[in-house]
């Protein structure tokens, strides 16, 4: 048991990355982006790419990757979304089609087979009994600076403010002269890191495959919700959470039904307390 | 500030949302300098025109021209880099910021790259116009009362130096201490040589720190008061007086004084 | 030659009828089911289980109708108050649920090997020339009478209580309507002629496995819906005929261009799709978003979502 809430501590550690993405695009853009997995996958490919195409090390080709999704991201939002709308349905919609876009061309490139990045072995941490492989340990760490990064960015930028700002109400942060377009292309650039970033991570485990975000896409948006959806702290503490109680369900359920746990768990939030943990609401119709 | 230059006008505008305009073929004159409040009965378009000025709604026809610049396509942010501030009705706070930050939103964006030492002048002159808010610079402002509400939103605004300051009904929904509180930060607001244009419903209390009245009725301007002659004057009186307003004209015509400030 | 056209125009019956569904849930009472596909494969594996068990095809369609019904109405009720991005995850992840099941219960869906065999309705009275035509022909019929079945109640009151509550459910809420109930109704009908469709594909494919219940089926309904104008099933018909048609055209692809190999060509066609949805999005919204109380000034802007 302690090691699977060690495992569920790890593995929401590195659901977080993606939920506060999710979060912060659904505050500053007012949608849900579907494609927040796909954009994982393509993350991992670009740093596959680095990594594997080109021989850098993983040290170098993860950064590069994000930036690189980090491009494509503000180019999506500069050539898709800008383009079709405000209304936060048509923006769902339109990113259900980047979803697919963005999986195909990588499974275009690619194919289906499960590719490894060339990372370094080594062995796993050991202390109190419980076991910490490097892939894990990685991903703490990570996750944990990528976390702290983003805090002062939200707390003490004015980037930060102005995304915040925006998400609690667009139109007074325009007539406090916030540049809505500056602020978005700035959202997406984190955006962008932080999945390839998470990317990366699950792609440490030995897997890079065209499916690989969108089978997180259920776990990340469960975490953003009850963390209550809009609140990047918020998303940190849901996705902890949601992975703990899937590896913990582990124990119980066959793992194949993993992501069918956090189905479950969103149903139940949805219908007891639909603003999460910390919801910021604009959840009501 | 140029006295008789006006800094505010308002040209034939039309505007409304969908398919029927709510205002129109509005025209008004805001002189630099002075406070002018624009009043009316409900409906009668005012918080269309105050939507249309703050650059959140679009006119059908007319222009805006503020200071002698066109601003009618300008967007809302680059009415307040012009000058143009403005302090909504409601939702005029970013409710889950704190109040300290509310204000540095207020500066940072309007004036990006002016020294620190500027935004504490900034912050320390509103806060000494609303000496509530010192004690509160911590808190989230959704935690604030509406009447602090809305003095930290004048507040925000200020912080950017607008040349023009444009509230829509500060003192609705406020207590009579906070509302006759406002309304005197809005006069000494004026006397620091802010423009203001002021949409009001509590007319008795506006009227006294006016200089000009505008009258909005059906989407058209009736006509421009003094402040000095507004309550007496038999139309407008006929126009939606209710009885406090009258009663109080009335005593003011048998002389117990008015007290219109000069510029 | 013939007999590719009357399956192409089989699969396109099909999807005119998940674009009829989705037109109910989403067009007229706008509710997003972004898991269109889990609610097919209920339809589907009900019909096919039930079938194998020599069940009578007519009660095996009924039972899929009914099933994929009731299931709609329960994931409804889940987010029924809440906006429709919430929906819209909750039908993905039910969908994603079922896939799961399916893959998962091996003992009850066959796993990943799916289901075979499945006996073609009436297939002695027909014969085996002719038995597609006839299929597709059955489809034409059924199509003819859910779209006089839907636009019956579209123009009825309760499609016009649906759109109100669609546009502003506070109005309708204030005016004594149970918007939970129009709501779950809505989804059900929609779910209903889904689980139609299900069944259809059971017969007619005679096999059905999990992969086949995948998001393009999805998108293919959302695009149908939106180039066929959100809510109006006429327009429906014409522009989900041509979309569809198109698309399928994109199976030729790897035909056109040699060099390709063909899990390549299927993913080109994949990410064509994606192209097509967002273009349609950006060229062709027409009815998608709500009506914007206010002209904005020179920013795209939604002033009616804040905080």
């Amino acid at each position: 048991m302690p090691q699977a809430l060690l495992n569920g501590l790890v593995s929401g550690l590195l659901i977080a990355l993606p939920a506060i993405a999710l979060s912060l695009t659904y505050g500053v853009l007012n949608f849900a982006n579907f494609s927040i997995g796909a954009m994982i996958t393509t993350g991992a490919y670009f740093a596959y790419l680095l990594n594997v195409g080109f021989g850098a090390s993983i040290l170098i080709a993860a950064p590069l990757a994000g930036l690189g999704l980090a491009l494509v991201a503000v180019a999506i939002q500069r050539s898709v979304y800008r383009w079709v709308g405000s209304d936060h349905i048509t923006l769902l919609v339109a990113s259900m089609g980047v979803a697919f876009v963005l999986e195909n061309t990588m499974r275009f490139i690619y194919g289906s087979d499960v590719r490894t990045l060339d990372v370094p072995v080594a062995r796993p941490v050991q202390f109190y009994g419980l076991r910490l492989n490097h892939e894990q340990l990685t991903i703490a760490i990570v996750s944990l600076l990528s976390m702290a990064v983003v805090a002062i960015i939200l707390k003490r930028t004015r980037l930060g403010r102005a995304m915040r700002a925006i998400s609690d109400d667009a139109a007074l942060a325009d007539v406090r002269g916030i540049d809505r377009q500056r602020t978005v292309d700035w959202t997406w650039v984190i955006a962008g890191i932080l999945s390839a970033f998470a990317g990366v991570l699950i792609g440490l485990d030995g897997t890079v495959e065209p499916l690989m975000g969108a089978n997180y896409l259920i776990s990340v948006f469960a975490a953003a919700i009850v963390g209550g959806i809009g609140n990047p702290f918020g998303a940190v503490a849901g996705a902890i959470l949601i992975g703990l109680i899937e590896e913990t369900s582990a124990l119980a359920v066959s793992t194949s039904y993993r992501q069918g746990v956090s189905f479950l768990i969103l149903v139940l939030v949805l219908l007891l307390r639909p603003q999460g943990m910390f919801g910021v609401a604009r959840i009501t119709r | 500030m140029n006295a008789a230059s006006p800094s505010l006008e308002i040209k034939s505008v039309s505007a409304g949302y969908g398919a029927s305009d709510i205002i129109h073929s509005v025209s008004i004159v805001v002189t630099g300098g002075l406070v002018s409040t624009i009043a009316g009965p409900n409906g009668a378009g005012k918080s269309t025109l105050v939507k249309a000025i703050a650059g959140l709604l679009r006119p059908g026809a007319g222009a805006i021209v503020m200071d002698g610049r066109d601003i009618t396509d300008f967007s809302p942010p680059r009415r307040a880099l012009a000058g143009l501030g403005y302090v909504p009705q409601e939702q005029n706070v970013f409710r889950n910021l704190s109040v300290q930050e509310n204000l540095l939103i207020g500066f940072e964006f309007v004036r990006r790259g002016a020294p620190a030492s500027q935004y504490v002048t900034a912050r320390d002159s509103v806060l000494s116009l609303f000496p509530d808010l010192a004690t509160r610079l911590n808190d989230a402002a959704g935690t604030l009362s509406g009447g602090q509400r809305q003095m930290l939103a004048t507040g925000c605004a200020l912080m950017a130096e607008p040349r023009i300051l444009l509230l829509d009904e500060p003192s609705a929904g406020l207590s009579p201490r906070y509302a006759h509180e406002m309304l005197e930060a809005v006069r000494a607001i004026n006397a620091r040589g802010v423009t203001v244009l002021l949409v009001e419903q509590n007319l008795v209390e506006a009227v006294q720190i006016s200089h000009n009245v505008i009258v909005l009725a059906a989407g058209k301007v009736q006509g421009t008061w003094a402040a000095a002659d507004f309550l007496g004057d038999p139309t407008v009186q006929r126009l939606f007086l209710g009885g406090r307003e009258r009663r109080i004209a009335a005593d003011q015509k048998s002389g117990s004084g008015h007290a219109a400030s000069a510029a | 030659m013939i007999s590719y056209a009357v399956s192409i125009l089989t699969f396109v019956s099909l999807a005119t009828l998940l674009g009829f569904a989705l037109n109910v849930q989403w067009g007229q009472a706008g509710m997003i089911n972004f898991g269109l596909a889990g609610f097919y494969a209920v339809g589907a594996y009900t019909a096919a289980l039930l079938s194998k068990a020599n069940v009578d095809p007519i009660a095996a369609t009924a039972a899929a109708i009914i099933a994929t019904a009731i299931v709609s109405g329960l994931v409804s009720l889940a987010t029924l108050k809440l906006r429709e991005d919430y929906l819209a995850i909750t039908t993905l992840a039910f969908s994603e649920g079922v896939r799961l099941v399916l893959m998962n219960e091996v003992w009850l869906t066959g796993g990943t090997d799916g289901i075979r065999d499945i006996p073609r309705p009436f297939i002695d009275l027909v014969g085996g020339d002719r038995y597609e035509t006839a299929f597709l022909g059955a489809c034409f019929v059924l199509i003819l009478v859910v779209y006089v079945i839907l636009e019956r109640i579209i123009r009825s009151p309760f499609g016009r209580v649906l759109r109100a509550i669609r546009e502003d459910d506070v109005v309708a809420a204030t005016l004594g309507k149970n918007v939970l109930a129009f709501r779950v109704k809505a989804f059900a009908i929609g779910g209903a002629v889904i689980g139609l469709a299900g069944a259809l594909h059971a017969f007619y494919f005679t096999y059905i496995d999990p992969s086949e219940f995948v998001g393009v089926v999805t998108v293919y309904a959302f695009m149908a819906v939106i180039v066929g104008g959100k809510g109006a099933n006429r327009g429906l018909l014409i522009g989900a005929c041509t979309v569809m048609v198109l698309l399928e055209g994109t199976r030729f692809l790897k035909d056109l261009v040699p060099a390709m190999a063909a899990h390549q060509a299927a993913s080109l066609r994949l990410v064509l799709i994606g192209l097509g949805l967002i273009l349609i999005l950006i060229f062709r919204p027409g009815g998608l978003s709500r009506e914007y109380r206010l002209r904005v000034a020179g920013q795209l802007h939604d002033p009616s979502s804040r905080a």
